[in-house]
């Protein structure tokens, strides 16, 4: 990991090397002209430094202020945390025989148990604590979160307290709401004209549940490639959040802000996978060298980039609090204490994914021509697409886009857009599977098999059903 | 001792070119991949000499004859004990008859034809066993052995009495037991076989964990000395033969009795049969209860989505094999199962019982508690319906097999074999030091 983290340092531009860079006006949610920005900043800086300043020697003092002056120009550097919600309806076990009669598909109490779980473990208690660091640093702590139309549904059917609880967080405006596809499928690669629909859908269901219009997208898993980008740029967004694969870096830092290949004025953000997994997936691992991950670690972490490094992005599930790495790991008196710690180097800001993008030129072209994704060692499709069963299934689902379409009833169309939710087909995949090795697999089914047949079964109901409306509607 | 091959008497009851059901299958496939390891002698009731292994001398006792004037069992050529290698020129010159003084039990005249029947087990099976335990008891007198391995109970008692005789470590193999083919409750005279030769034997190798299960549950044997061996299979070329029509067909092969499941066969047909109209059950096998099987089937009107074939010949089998659409294996208590191994071979989904050794080997088969039929109808319905599941279960199968081959088993009875002989030696050697 430390091997990691040093090339990246030793491959990074110099901010000296791209002083002379204009910041690129990007269209900004607040509206406001990029070049206030720069003056916010050295306000909040200097503020910052006050309140530091009880407790620093003279000589860390006069050492931050050459440093401070050496970099006047410069907004120094941004922790952008971005934050995934998301909890698909899953399937019952429909068996084969309620074909063409039973059209009830979703497990309800175990969708209901998992909601009433996390919501208790990780939604509630960690929406409460990023209110209080809101409420503690104002300006300088800020978050991202990317809430799936599948989760707000579920929050609005079973825990409205949880879209309260969301709700208090979008009043602070600290936070910035993401704009996804609302069945956090995979659409894109399927049908452009399904993915348009999701994403105008969730973007109205944003504005609804928290008066916010996203203006920074993220595709499911940061699944992302050339094409996607030119594709949301063109709906009018000015940026998108991607995995920062090595295959595809090559050797430079994922901390500045990228430019899609393709397509002008367009940010990218970049995952540093590695510090965010630190968190995600490393937190409690005891068998690391990193264990135990305390706040000051972790800060000093990020501080050891500040010298090439114009934004660190953390990007992760929300579930890793308090679900994924339980209460009792620390994980929320790790939260607690990590704005405090990285605030007290005074180049150090917590910032929005649209503030980023704001404020930073773009320093490099990141091309992707093929997809790529956040998961697994090879961040690719792999994980949804890669044995016969999920193509099938994938390819089944879209092919019956024309037909649901012609229906154009409200229910269907329903149904249809929670079957895309690319869940369904990671619980089939077979990469950690061939082996037999049961506790690599992650599903609410007992094998990717079982995955396939319920998945299919339901499918098989659901295209009758269509058939039969349509059928209706012609009579 | 390094360098020399460990010598093996192997007491085997069923072999080619002789077959009825999985155990001679088993017992070749580990002989054949062991000859490579190992300095092997193959004893059966029943040889054919135009049946050649290379490596392995296999001794049929049905080539002996009774000499009434001596008591003496006559084999014509002592060659068949002993490796080429081994035979000095002294022998050579001397007759190639061999004479064995015979005193047992069973008359030395029945002996020809016991073991020439033509039918393996059969209703004096134990008069056989009996015979075989005799004869085999002797062969210490002209055949050099390290350790004795014997296969299923039919062996059992020969290698205890020769384990007696020599002292040498006994192994005992087990394809299968009387509480799968009977019931867990089973004390016959088969079971108490059973027990004594596990009982007395150095180490157990079953074909599975779940046999080894079983063993530990029903037999009380010490799990500390079971060490499962899988069966495999030797790769082949397989063939499809290509069909026009629409119809599903599942395979269902094995002896129709009790063991095999026939009960849950009846009832995933009554529920998969109603939702498929083209679904048809290709039923290959006799046994005891296929005629009752049959009349269920047709009480149940399903006889249109039923074929049963009788007793199927190899050349059928793998017809059959070649032509379905899906392998169904709902057996009860299945210690292996090679049928299954077959069947993945020829690139059939299968859909198979958890209550078998095989599942434990292949990854990448639908399985289900034998009775859960609704399950097993579930399964075969999306095999049959879903291409793409199809496509993924079989091509992980065909890497799966690749792990399955019969090198792998003998090296895990080679671990025993070491293992024996080396406990043997210290115990040798403390004696030796009081």
């Amino acid at each position: 990991m430390k091997k990691r983290k040093k090339s990246n340092i030793e491959n990074s531009l110099s901010p000296d090397e791209n002083s002379g860079t204009e910041i690129r006006s990007v269209k900004s949610s607040s509206g406001k002209e990029n070049s206030e920005e720069p003056i916010a900043e050295k306000k909040v800086a200097a503020q910052a430094a006050n309140v530091k300043g009880q407790r620093v020697s003279i000589a860390a003092k006069t050492k931050q202020r050459i440093a401070k002056s050496q970099q006047a120009k410069h907004p120094g550097t941004s922790i952008c945390f971005y934050f995934q919600v998301h909890q698909p309806f899953r399937l019952r076990n429909y068996q084969f025989h309620e074909i063409g009669s039973n059209h009830f598909y979703e497990h309800y109490n175990l969708n209901l148990e998992i909601l009433n779980k996390v919501a208790d473990k990780c939604y509630l208690p960690a929406n409460e604590k990023l209110l209080e660091l809101i409420g503690k640093h104002k300006e300088n702590f800020k978050v991202a979160f990317s809430i799936s139309g599948c989760a707000l549904e579920q929050f609005e059917l079973y825990r409205p307290d949880v879209i309260k609880s969301f709700q208090k967080l979008a009043a602070t405006n600290n936070v910035e709401f993401l704009s996804e596809t609302y069945y956090h499928s995979l659409s894109f690669i399927y049908s452009k004209k399904e993915f348009d629909r999701q994403v105008e859908l969730h973007s109205k269901k944003i504005k609804s549940l928290f008066n916010f219009e996203p203006k920074v997208f993220r595709f499911t898993e940061l699944v992302f490639n050339n094409e996607l980008a030119k594709h949301v740029a063109s709906l009018g967004y000015g940026g998108m959040l991607c995995e920062g694969a090595d295959k595809l870096l090559k050797g430079r830092t994922p901390n500045h802000v990228f430019r899609a290949a393709e397509v002008e004025n367009f940010s990218l953000l970049l995952k540093n996978y590695s510090l965010s997994d630190d968190i995600a997936f490393r937190f409690s691992n005891r068998d690391w060298d990193g264990w135990p991950l305390t706040a000051d670690k972790f800060a000093k972490w990020l501080h050891d980039h500040a010298a090439n490094s114009e934004t660190i992005n953390l990007f992760m599930d929300y579930e890793t609090f308090g679900e994924h790495q339980w209460e009792e790991t620390g994980i929320f008196e790790f939260l607690d204490s990590l704005p405090e710690v990285v605030l007290d180097h005074p180049d150090f800001r917590f910032r929005t994914p649209s503030e980023v993008i704001q404020l930073y030129p773009a320093r490099d072209i990141y091309d992707v021509p093929e997809y790529s994704s956040w998961a697994d060692e090879q961040r690719d499709l792999s994980a949804w697409t890669e044995n016969e069963m999920q193509r099938e299934a994938i390819e089944k689902i879209y092919s019956l886009e024309k037909l649901v379409k012609e229906s154009s009833n409200e229910d269907l169309m329903k149904v249809w857009g929670k079957l895309q939710t690319s869940d369904h087909y990671y619980y089939m995949s077979t990469k950690f599977w061939a082996d037999g090795d049961v506790h690599k697999y992650f599903s609410p089914f007992i094998s990717p098999y079982e995955a396939c047949v319920f998945y299919m079964n339901v499918i098989s109901d659901f295209e009758i059903s269509v058939r039969e409306h349509l059928k209706k509607d012609i009579a | 001792m390094a360098f020399e091959k460990i010598k093996v008497l192997m007491l085997g009851w069923e072999f080619p070119p002789f077959l009825t059901g999985g155990l001679g299958p088993a017992t070749y496939g580990l002989a054949k991949a062991l000859a490579s390891f190992t300095d092997l002698k193959m004893v059966v009731p029943k040889s054919d000499q135009n049946f050649r292994m290379k490596n392995v001398n296999i001794i049929g006792l049905n080539h002996f004859d009774f000499d009434e004037d001596s008591n003496e069992l006559v084999l014509p050529d002592f060659k068949w004990f002993l490796s080429e290698e081994k035979i000095t020129d002294e022998q050579k010159e001397k007759s190639p008859e061999v004479r064995l003084k015979y005193d047992g039990e069973v008359s030395g005249n029945k002996l020809k034809s016991l073991f020439s029947d033509a039918d393996s087990y059969g209703l004096d099976v134990m008069k056989k066993v009996q015979a075989y335990t005799e004869v085999v008891e002797l062969l210490d007198e002209f055949i050099e052995f390290d350790l004795i391995h014997a296969h299923d109970w039919l062996t059992y008692q020969a290698g205890v009495r020769l384990k007696e005789k020599t002292g040498k470590p006994l192994l005992v193999h087990v394809h299968s037991l009387e509480t799968d083919r009977v019931s867990a409750e089973v004390r016959d005279d088969v079971y108490k076989i059973e027990l004594e030769g596990m009982t007395e034997a150095d180490r157990v190798l079953p074909v599975s964990e779940y046999t080894k299960n079983s063993i530990v549950s029903n037999y009380k044997i010490d799990p500390e000395k079971i060490f499962p061996v899988y069966n495999a299979i030797d790769a082949a070329e397989v063939f499809r033969a290509e069909r026009t029509d629409d119809e599903k067909r599942v395979l269902f092969l094995g002896r129709i009795t009790r063991q095999k499941g026939p009960k849950f066969l009846l009832e995933t047909m009554m529920k998969l049969c109603p939702s498929m109209p083209n679904v048809k059950f290709y039923i290959a096998g006799t046994g005891d209860l296929a005629v009752a099987l049959q009349e269920q089937v047709a009480n149940a009107g399903l006889n249109e989505h039923a074929e049963f074939t009788g007793y199927v010949k190899r050349e059928k089998v793998l017809e059959l094999l070649a032509s379905v659409d899906a392998f169904f294996m709902p057996s009860a208590s299945e210690p292996f199962g090679l049928s299954a191994l077959e069947a993945a071979q020829f690139n059939l989904p299968c859909v198979i019982s958890k209550q078998s050794g095989v599942s434990e080997v292949l990854h990448n088969v639908l399985k289900a508690d034998c009775w859960d039929t609704d399950k097993m109808a579930n399964y075969l319905y999306a095999v049959l319906n879903y291409k793409g599941l199809t496509e993924t279960m079989v091509r992980l199968t065909t890497n799966d097999l690749k792990n399955i081959r019969w090198d792998n088993s003998a090296r895990e009875a080679l671990k025993s074999y070491k293992h024996v002989l080396q406990e043997k030696e210290k115990v040798a050697e403390e004696k030796t030091d009081l």
